[in-house]
């Protein structure tokens, strides 16, 4: 289960519109390497992890990457 | 209901139609200068800052005062207000992050027990100014702001 919060990590500031930065940023976003991947992958490696403890980190990581999309 | 920031709802509903009318405050943000003015800083230097910031309700008082004045020193105020929740928020997630693979580490413990009242203050004193940060705080009786106020990537959230 997840909440939202509705902020940012990290203050951004627009200055000017870019469409080949914006579509790199948003490969960032959901690309092969993006923040969805790298969430997805912490929050399905813990289904089998051993250790309690990396269990709950891997949790909290996964969510971490998930909110690097704002 | 704490309506301070009704009009930023109704800068939230104009921004699709113009988003040109978000261009002043957003620059006013001056979020570049907020990340310089954290990267000159190391962790440990950040979380000395922290422990300084005693008492949010002086910094309340403040904000009072200034909405009285002028409005750039309003947006400033709140810009501090953003930062507030930024800096702990961090604090809470780094903290939380150690912890899960360090669960008796009662230094660790002690700092998050210590630093935990003051987010949530802070997250309480954003919400009263700035309008809701968890759907959960919503508590107008009239109008759902949840959905009322900027996105986030609009403007810093004031």
């Amino acid at each position: 289960m997840w909440n939202y919060e509705k902020r940012l990590e990290y203050p951004i500031n627009i200055k000017q519109t870019n469409p080949t930065l914006a579509a790199m940023i948003i490969s960032q976003y959901g690309g092969p390497d993006g923040e969805l991947g790298a969430s997805m992958r912490y929050i399905s490696q813990r289904y089998s992890m051993p250790y309690r403890e990396v269990a709950g980190l891997l949790t909290d990581i996964g969510t971490e990457e998930f909110a690097h999309r704002g | 209901m704490n309506n301070n920031y009704s009009g930023n709802m109704m800068n939230s509903r104009n921004c699709t139609q113009n988003s040109r009318g978000n261009m002043n405050a957003r620059n006013n943000m001056d979020g570049m200068g907020c990340m310089n003015d954290r990267n000159r800083m190391d962790g440990m230097n950040r979380m000395n800052r922290m422990d300084g910031m005693s008492n949010m309700n002086s910094r309340n008082n403040m904000n009072r005062m200034n909405r009285s004045n002028m409005g750039s020193e309003v947006v400033s105020d709140k810009k501090r207000l953003m930062m507030n929740v930024y800096e702990l928020g961090f604090i809470m997630t780094e903290t939380l992050l150690y912890l899960d693979t360090h669960p008796d580490d009662t230094e660790a413990l002690a700092y998050f027990n210590k630093m935990k009242p003051r987010y949530q203050e802070a997250v309480a004193m954003y919400e009263k100014h700035c309008g809701p940060l968890n759907f959960t705080s919503v508590e107008s009786d009239n109008y759902w702001t949840w959905v009322a106020t900027p996105m986030p990537w609009e403007m810093e959230g004031c």
